[in-house]
C-alpha cells in the first residue's frame, strides 16, 4: 500500500489520483513481513521500539496503532471476527484479563531468561501464560512546583496528605473506568486499606479533587499546564514530564503497588513469528535498557539492567519501599473490575460537585473547631464524615459473583439469565450517595454554627 | 439545415419514460449508499438499546431506566442548558458581526468573512488545552486578573467552559446563515419601513429581524444540535454530566455491555432529529429571500470616523475572543514550557522541525481524506438536491431527510457501527477487511459531513431558475447534459461553499476516525494530534501540528472562496450588459 | 381623522439639485416646481435618473446637493423617516412576514396612533383599494394587482404630504395596468395629494399626469402638460420619446423671402414662421401626413415617394414611404373598405405646413 511510508510527500490532485489508482491496482503487496501492535503507549516509547526493532529485523515493518487502553480492548473485541492485530501492548493487567476472559489472547512461552517471578509483590507474568510483563510501573503523586509555590502549599508525600484541607480543589485524577492504570491505583488502595477504609480514603482525597479527567494523560497534562497543582499518576507520566522540562516533581508514597506493564499476542495474529520476535526483543537486555531513556522511564523487569540506570533511578529490586507493602490479589480485582469502576463513577466522578460541597463544609467546620472543645459539634462532624465515606455495598457483596455479573455480563447466549440491570443498581446507589452528601453538608453547617 | 435541426431535436428529446427510469436509478443508488453506510451501521449499534440486557429480547425497559435515573435526567438538562446557552452566546457574538458586514461598507467586512470561518477549524485536543492555558483556573487571563485585581473568573469551570468553547467554536454557523439571509433581504423592505416613519432599533426589530429569522433559525438550530451532540469539548474539559459524554463513556468502557450508552445515543439521535425537524417547521413558508432583481441586500453605508473606530474595536474584541484558541495554539506551538505562567517560558521552532521530520504523513493523509470526502459530498449532494427538487421520484424527500439525519449521529456511534458492519467484509484485491481499509475513514468523513454540503447545494439549486433548464431541454439537451453543463456551473458557488465546509470540518474530525484508524501510516492529522498529545513531550509538536492543520485548511478554504468569487464575477460579466 | 378629510396639499420645489454616485454624476441642475395637488410624472428611459430623483425626494440614495422644498421647508437634512413622504415601490416591498392588515397598519403604529383609530383607518384604506376582505392574508397569497393595491393602501393610510409612485404599474399585465392607472388617478383626486409618478411609458404618463418632466441623461429635457410636450417638443429626444415621429435633419435658409428648410437628401420644406437658429431638424408626426389626399389645405409640403412597407395597427395603417433617400412614416385612420397602398406603389405625401416643427440642434 502506498501510504505506509510516512514521509511520502504527496500533493493535491495528483496525490488523490495516485492514491485511488494505487489502491485499486496494487493488490496485497503486504505479504512481506509485517507486524501490527495495538498499544496505549505514547509516541516516545513506541517510536523508539519500532525503530530499534526494525533496525534489527529490517524485513519487518512495524505498525504502531495507538489507542487508549479501553478503546484498544474495544477495538480488538470488535474486530476479532477478522483480526488484523498481532500484539496488544499496554499497562493495565486488567485490560489483558478482559481480553483473556473473552478468549482473544494467544498463549506464548518466553524464551528469554533472567527475569524474576515478581516485581515488588506483583507477579510479573500472567500465571496462565497469556500475557507477559516487560516493565514495572508504580503509582505516585506528581505536583507542579510553580503552582505549589504560588499557592503556598507544601509538597505532599503520602496518600493521606492529599486528604488535608489545604489541598482542597488542587488535586486531579483520572477515573478508573477511563484508565486501566488508574483502576489499579484504586484497587490497590482498596486492597491495601481494606474495602471500607479504602473507599473512605479515596473519597477524602476525591473531596479535594479539582477534576476527574477523562484520559489518564489528562492528569499529567493538567499538572504540567498548572490547571491543577497535584496529580495522582503513574510514575512514567510524572518522570517523563519532568524529563521534558516541566516544573514538576514526582514521589512514590509508601503504600503503592508496582505493577508490570504487559504485552500479549492476540489470538489468530496474522504474523505470529514477528510478534514473537518483538516480545523477545522487548525482554532482551537491549530492549530493557531502552526503558531507562528519560523520555520513556519505565522500570525494567531485568534486575541487571539497573546497573546502567542514571543516578537516582528507582530500583524496585533493591529498594523494598517501592510497592512491596500491598499483596495485590489479581483475581479479586478482576472479579469486581466493572463494579469498582461503576461505584467510583457513581460516588465520585458524576457526583464530584456534591462531594466537594460536602467536603468543603466538613473542612470548614473542622477549621472552626480547631483548638476548641465542643463534643456535640465534633460528633456532628464525625457523622458528616461517616456519611461522606459511606459505601452502598460491603466487600462481600462486591465479591458476590452473582451480583457483580450485572456489571460485566456479556450476553453471549440468550439463556444467560441475570437479575437486575446496571442502570437500576446505579440509580439506587446514586440516590443514596446524593442524599448522604446533602445530609453531610447539613450536619457540617449545623456543627459550624455551634462554634 | 432546418430539417436536420428538427431531426436532431426529435432524437435528443428525453423520453419521459427513460427519464423517469434514470431518475429512479440515480435515486435508488443514492438510497442504497445511505442504507449501507448510514442506516444499517447505526441501526446495528442502537439496536442494543432496545434489547433486554439479560434476555436479549426486544424491550423498552432501558428507556424506562434512563428516565428513572437521576444522573441521566441531570445530564439531559445539562445538555439542554449548555446547548441553549451556546446558542445564546453564539448569537450575541455573530449578530454584531453579521450586522456590520451586511450594513456597512468597510474593510472590516473582509476581515470578518475571512476569519469568521476559522473557529470552525479547531483541531481536537489542542483546542481545549489551549483554552485551558488561556482561560483556565490558572490560565493566562486569570493569572493576570489575580495579579492586578486579585480576582479569579471561572470561565472554564464545569458547564461554563463547555458553553464558552462550544459557542466560539460553532458560532460561524449562525454568522454564515444570518449574513446570507440579511444579504438576501430586499433593500426596498427596509426603505418602505423608513418611508413609513420607522428607523433604528424599531425598524431592526420589526422588519429586519423577522425577515432574517429563517436564516438565523437555520444557523441557531445547527449550533444547538452540534452543542447538544458535541462530545469532544465536555470530555476534554472533564465534564461528564452531559448526555454525549455519558454515552461515550459507557460505550467505550472496558468490556461492558451496558446498554445505557446506546440508549443515550438513541436519545441523542431522536432529539437531534427533532430539533432539525422543529427548525424546518419553524421556517417553513418563510423563505423571504428576494431572488428577484431587487434583491440587493440591506442599505450599506459608509461609516463616519468614530463609528469606524468603534466598529473596528468591537470586531477586534470579538475576533480576539473567538480566535483565542488559535492564538493560544500559536503560543503553545512556539513555546518551550508553558506552565502556570501568563506566557510560555521561551520560544522555539523545534516543535515545527519535529513535526516536519516525523509527521508529514498525517498532513498528506488528511488532505487526501478530507479532499476525497468533500468531493464525494458535493457530488452526492448535487445528486440528492437534484432528485429532490427536480424529479418526481416517490419518497425522494426521504433521501434528503436521511442524509441530513447524519448530522444527528454521534461520530462514535458511526465508528462502532462501521466496525461491526464491515469488519467481516474483505475488500477484493486488498485482502483487508473494509473496516480496516483507509477508504472507510473517507466514507465515514463523507457521511458525517454530507449534511453540510447538502445544505449549500440545496440552497444553490433553489436559486437556479427552472426555466434555464427548460431552455436547455428545449434545445434538445438530455438530462445528464443539462445537469453537467447548465445546473452544476450555475450552482458553482453553493457547491464550492459546501466543499469548503465539508473539507474544513472533515480535516479536523476525530470521533469517528479514532475508531477506524487501523494503521498509523493511514492515519489523518487529528489522530496524529491525539497521539502527540498523549505524552508530555508531545504537547508542543501536537500544537504545531494543530496549527498547521488550521493554516492548511484555512488556506484551502480561502483559495476555494477566491475561486468561486472569481467565477461569479466572470459569470456576471460574460453575458455582457 | 378620515383619509378623505380635506387638508391643504403641499407644493414641492426642487432647486438646483445635483446627485452623484461616487464619481458618476446621475442628476445635474434639476429645477422643478410641482403645484399643490398636482399629479406630476417623471418620464424617461432607464438610466435617465428619474428614479434617483424620486428616491432623493423620499430620502434614499446619495445625499443630493441643492434644495428640495416642501412648502418652503428644505427636507434634504431630514432622514427618510422624518419626511412624511409616502412612497410606493416598484416591487411593492410588502413585508412577507406580516399580514395585509399589519402591513397597512405599520406606518400608523410607527406614528403611535391609538389602536382603535389604527383599526378604523386600516379598514378605510383597504376599503378604498377594494381589499378589505383580504386583510388577514399574507402578501405571498395575493396576486400582483392585489399586492399593488396593498402597497398603495399602506402608503396613503398615513396621509403623507406627498405620494411618490416608483413605476408602480410595470409589473402588471396590460389590462390591469390600464385599470390600475385609472384607479390611482381617481384615488389621487379624492385624496388631493400632491403626487409624483415615475414611469418609462409615455402612454402611461400622458394619460395620468397633469404635468410631466421628461428626463434623459440626468437632465430635465422639458416640463409641461402631456399635450404640450407631444405637440411642441423642444428637442429631438423629447420628440422621439413621446411618440413616433418623422424627423429630417438639415439647415434653414431664406429663399425668395420665404423661410425654407433644406434636408440632407434634397428634401425641402417651407416653414410657416421664422425660426431661431439655422441648423437642426424638422419633425412631423406620421398621423399628420396625408397619403394621396383628394383635397388638401393651402399651405402644404408635397413629397413624391414609393411605398416600402405597410403595417396594419388596427385603428390605423402605417406606411413607410421612400422619398429620395429618406423613409417617411405616414399613418392613416383605418376603416372598412378604405383604399390601401401596397409595396412598390407610387404615392404622394401631403404635410400641412403648420404640422411641421423645426427643432434647433
Amino acid at each position: 500500500m502506498l501510504f505506509q511510508k510516512n514521509h511520502r510527500p504527496l500533493s493535491g490532485g495528483l496525490a488523490l489520483a495516485i492514491g485511488l489508482l494505487a489502491c485499486l491496482a496494487l493488490p496485497a503487496l503486504a505479504l512481506e513481513k509485517q507486524l501490527t501492535v495495538v498499544t496505549s503507549y505514547p509516541k516516545d516509547l513506541t517510536i523508539a521500539f519500532k525503530k530499534a526493532f526494525e533496525k534489527k529485523y529490517p524485513d519487518v515493518k512495524v505498525e504502531m496503532l495507538k489507542k487508549k487502553t479501553t478503546a484498544g480492548v474495544k477495538y480488538i473485541q470488535e474486530t476479532a471476527s477478522n483480526n488484523n492485530s498481532d500484539l496488544f501492548w499496554a499497562s493495565a493487567p486488567d485490560a489483558f484479563e478482559v481480553l483473556k476472559g473473552d478468549g482473544l489472547l494467544q498463549k506464548y512461552k518466553v524464551k528469554a531468561t533472567g527475569i524474576p517471578e515478581k516485581i515488588g509483590s506483583y507477579p510479573i507474568n500472567d500465571p496462565d501464560g497469556f500475557y507477559k510483563g516487560f516493565a514495572g510501573s508504580g503509582y505516585g503523586i506528581m505536583w507542579n512546583t510553580r503552582y505549589l509555590k504560588a499557592k503556598h502549599l507544601p509538597a505532599p508525600r503520602e496518600w493521606e496528605d492529599l486528604t488535608k484541607a489545604v489541598y482542597f480543589n488542587h488535586v486531579g485524577m483520572s477515573a478508573p473506568s477511563r484508565s486501566g492504570t488508574t483502576h489499579l491505583t484504586v484497587e490497590t488502595i482498596l486492597q491495601g486499606e481494606g474495602w471500607e477504609n479504602g473507599w473512605k480514603l479515596m473519597k477524602e482525597i476525591a473531596g479535594n479533587f479539582n477534576t476527574v479527567t477523562e484520559r489518564s494523560f489528562g492528569v499529567p497534562d493538567g499538572v504540567n499546564s498548572g490547571q491543577f497543582g497535584i496529580g495522582i499518576v503513574i510514575d512514567f507520566f510524572g518522570l517523563s514530564s519532568k524529563a521534558s522540562g516541566f516544573p514538576v516533581e514526582f514521589v512514590y508514597p509508601t503504600v503503592t503497588t508496582l505493577v508490570p506493564a504487559n504485552i500479549a499476542m492476540v489470538k489468530n495474529a496474522p504474523h505470529p513469528e514477528a510478534a514473537a520476535a518483538f516480545i523477545e526483543f522487548l525482554l532482551s537486555e537491549e530492549g530493557q535498557e531502552m526503558l531507562l531513556d528519560p523520555k520513556i522511564m519505565r522500570l525494567p523487569v531485568r534486575p541487571d539492567v539497573y546497573a546502567k540506570a542514571p543516578k537516582g533511578f528507582p530500583n524496585p529490586f533493591v529498594d523494598n519501599s517501592i510497592g512491596s507493602k500491598v499483596k495485590f490479589d489479581v483475581v479479586k480485582s478482576k472479579n469486581r473490575y466493572n463494579l469498582v469502576n461503576s461505584m467510583f463513577d457513581v460516588m465520585i466522578t458524576y457526583r464530584l460537585d456534591d462531594l466537594k460541597k460536602a467536603t468543603k463544609a466538613v473542612q470548614d467546620a473542622e477549621k472552626a473547631l480547631a483548638g476548641k472543645k465542643n463534643p456535640q459539634a465534633e460528633q456532628l462532624i464525625g457523622q458528616a464524615r461517616a456519611l461522606i465515606a459511606a459505601v452502598p455495598i460491603d466487600e462481600a457483596k462486591s465479591l458476590d459473583k452473582k451480583f457483580s455479573t450485572i456489571f460485566k455480563k456479556k450476553r453471549k447466549k440468550a439463556t444467560d439469565k441475570v437479575t437486575g440491570r446496571q442502570a437500576e443498581v446505579e440509580q439506587q446507589w446514586d440516590a443514596m450517595v446524593k442524599a448522604n452528601y446533602a445530609k453531610a453538608v447539613e450536619l457540617a453547617h449545623k456543627a459550624k454554627s455551634m462554634l | 439545415m432546418p430539417d436536420t435541426c428538427r431531426i436532431k431535436i426529435v432524437f435528443q428529446a428525453p423520453d419521459p419514460m427513460l427519464r423517469q427510469r434514470s431518475s429512479y436509478l440515480v435515486a435508488s443508488s443514492l438510497a442504497l449508499f445511505l442504507l449501507i453506510f448510514l442506516v444499517i451501521p447505526v441501526g446495528k449499534v442502537i439496536y442494543v438499546a432496545f434489547q433486554d440486557p439479560s434476555t436479549g429480547a426486544l424491550t423498552l425497559i432501558n428507556f424506562i431506566d434512563f428516565f428513572k435515573t437521576s444522573l441521566f435526567q441531570e445530564s439531559f438538562f445539562n445538555s439542554l442548558y449548555v446547548a441553549g446557552m451556546a446558542v445564546l452566546i453564539a448569537s450575541l457574538v455573530s449578530m454584531p458581526l453579521a450586522y456590520f458586514t451586511t450594513r456597512f461598507n468597510f474593510g472590516g467586512s473582509i476581515l470578518i468573512q475571512t476569519l469568521g470561518i476559522v473557529p470552525l477549524i479547531m483541531p481536537p485536543f489542542v483546542g481545549a488545552v489551549a483554552m485551558q492555558l488561556l482561560f483556565g483556573n490558572n490560565g493566562s487571563v486569570n493569572l493576570l486578573l489575580d495579579q492586578w485585581f486579585g480576582i479569579n473568573i471561572p470561565f472554564m469551570e464545569g458547564l461554563n467552559g463547555v458553553i464558552l468553547v462550544e459557542s466560539i467554536h460553532y458560532f460561524p454557523f449562525i454568522l454564515i446563515n444570518l449574513s446570507a439571509s440579511l444579504n438576501n433581504i430586499d433593500r426596498s423592505m427596509e426603505e418602505a419601513a423608513q418611508n413609513l416613519g420607522s428607523s433604528g432599533m424599531r425598524l431592526f426589530r420589526r422588519i429586519v429581524l423577522p425577515l432574517a429569522l429563517p436564516g438565523y433559525l437555520a444557523g441557531a438550530s445547527l449550533v444547538f444540535l452540534k452543542a447538544f451532540d458535541d462530545l469532544g469539548t465536555p470530555l476534554l474539559l472533564n465534564v461528564n454530566n452531559m448526555l454525549a459524554p455519558q454515552a461515550y463513556l459507557r460505550i467505550s468502557s472496558i468490556g461492558i455491555s451496558d446498554p445505557m450508552g446506546y440508549v443515550i445515543s438513541v436519545i441523542l439521535v431522536i432529539f437531534s432529529l427533532f430539533s432539525l425537524w422543529a427548525s424546518m417547521l419553524a421556517s417553513r413558508g418563510k423563505d423571504y429571500s428576494g431572488g428577484g432583481k431587487g434583491a440587493s441586500g440591506l442599505l450599506k453605508r459608509d461609516m463616519r470616523g468614530w463609528e469606524k473606530a468603534g466598529a473596528y474595536a468591537l470586531i477586534l474584541l470579538i475576533l480576539v475572543l473567538v480566535l483565542s484558541p488559535h492564538i493560544a495554539l500559536l503560543l503553545l506551538s512556539f513555546g518551550t514550557i508553558w506552565s502556570y505562567s501568563v506566557l510560555p517560558d521561551a520560544f522555539t521552532i523545534a516543535h515545527y522541525v519535529e513535526v516536519f521530520n516525523t509527521a508529514r504523513g498525517y498532513i498528506t493523509n488528511t488532505l487526501l481524506y478530507a479532499g476525497l470526502a468533500a468531493s464525494f459530498d458535493v457530488a452526492f449532494s448535487v445528486a440528492i438536491a437534484y432528485v429532490v427538487s427536480r424529479t418526481t421520484v416517490i419518497g425522494r424527500k426521504w433521501l434528503d431527510y436521511t442524509a441530513t439525519g447524519a448530522l444527528a449521529i454521534p461520530g462514535v456511534v458511526l465508528g462502532i457501527g462501521y466496525l461491526r458492519t464491515f469488519n467481516d467484509f474483505n475488500v477484493p484485491f486488498i485482502g483487508k477487511p473494509l473496516a480496516g481499509w483507509w477508504v472507510i475513514i473517507v466514507i465515514a468523513l463523507a457521511v458525517r459531513r454530507l449534511p453540510y454540503a447538502l445544505r449549500s447545494c440545496t440552497a444553490a439549486l433553489h436559486q437556479v431558475s427552472l426555466s434555464l433548464e427548460e431552455a436547455a431541454e428545449n434545445l434538445g439537451a438530455a438530462r445528464p447534459t443539462i445537469v453537467r453543463k447548465i445546473v452544476v456551473p450555475l450552482m458553482a458557488g453553493g457547491i464550492v461553499a459546501g466543499f469548503v465546509t465539508s473539507f474544513a470540518t472533515a480535516a479536523v474530525e476525530l470521533s469517528a476516525t479514532l475508531m477506524l484508524v487501523t494503521s498509523e501510516s493511514d492515519a489523518p492529522l487529528s489522530y496524529g494530534i491525539y497521539v502527540f498529545m498523549q505524552s508530555a513531550a508531545g504537547r508542543g509538536p501536537g500544537a504545531a501540528l494543530g496549527l498547521i492543520a488550521v493554516v492548511v485548511v484555512a488556506l484551502g478554504s480561502y483559495l476555494a472562496h477566491h475561486f468561486i468569487e472569481r467565477n461569479k464575477r466572470m459569470q456576471v460579466t460574460a453575458p455582457g450588459k | 381623522m378620515s383619509l378623505t378629510t380635506q387638508v391643504q396639499p403641499v407644493r414641492l420645489k426642487i432647486e438646483d439639485v445635483h446627485i452623484s454616485f461616487g464619481q458618476t454624476k446621475v442628476l445635474e441642475g434639476i429645477h422643478l416646481d410641482i403645484k399643490p395637488g398636482e399629479f406630476f410624472s417623471f418620464l424617461g428611459p432607464s438610466g435617465s435618473g428619474k428614479s434617483t430623483l424620486l428616491r432623493a425626494i423620499a430620502g434614499f440614495g446619495p445625499m443630493p446637493k441643492g434644495k428640495i422644498l416642501i412648502n418652503d421647508e428644505d427636507i434634504i437634512p431630514l432622514s427618510p423617516w422624518q419626511r412624511d413622504v409616502g412612497m410606493v415601490f416598484q416591487n411593492y416591498a410588502l413585508w412577507p412576514h406580516l399580514t395585509v392588515r399589519k402591513n397597512v397598519a405599520f406606518g400608523l403604529e410607527e406614528r403611535r396612533v391609538l389602536k382603535a383609530e389604527i383599526a378604523a383607518r386600516v379598514e378605510e384604506a383597504l376599503d378604498m383599494v377594494g381589499l378589505a376582505h383580504l386583510a388577514g392574508r399574507r402578501p405571498s397569497q395575493l396576486s400582483g394587482g392585489q399586492q399593488q393595491r396593498v402597497a398603495l393602501a399602506r402608503t396613503i393610510v398615513v396621509r403623507p404630504r406627498l405620494l411618490l409612485l416608483d413605476e408602480p404599474l410595470s409589473n402588471l399585465d396590460a389590462n390591469l395596468r390600464v385599470q390600475m392607472r385609472a384607479d390611482i388617478r381617481k384615488l389621487q383626486r379624492k385624496l388631493k395629494l400632491t403626487t409624483i409618478f415615475v414611469t418609462h411609458d409615455q402612454e402611461e404618463a400622458n394619460t395620468i399626469s397633469d404635468r410631466m418632466a421628461v428626463l434623459d441623461k440626468g437632465i430635465i429635457q422639458q416640463v409641461g402638460t402631456p399635450m404640450e410636450l407631444y405637440d411642441y417638443p423642444v428637442n429631438q429626444f423629447v420628440a422621439h420619446f413621446l411618440g413616433t415621429t418623422n424627423m429630417i435633419e438639415g439647415k434653414v435658409s431664406s429663399r425668395n423671402g420665404k423661410i425654407v428648410f433644406a434636408g440632407r437628401d434634397g428634401l425641402v420644406f417651407s416653414l410657416p414662421s421664422p425660426v431661431d437658429g439655422d441648423k437642426g431638424a424638422v419633425i412631423f408626426r406620421p398621423q399628420t401626413v396625408l397619403v394621396n389626399p383628394e383635397s388638401a389645405p393651402d399651405a402644404v409640403v408635397r413629397l413624391q415617394g414609393i411605398v416600402e412597407s405597410l403595417e396594419f395597427l388596427g385603428s390605423t395603417v402605417r406606411y413607410r414611404v421612400k422619398v429620395k433617400n429618406s423613409s417617411i412614416l405616414a399613418e392613416e385612420n383605418h376603416q372598412r373598405g378604405k383604399k390601401i397602398y401596397h409595396e412598390g406603389e407610387e404615392v404622394q405625401l401631403v404635410i400641412p405646413e403648420k404640422q411641421i416643427l423645426f427643432i434647433r440642434s
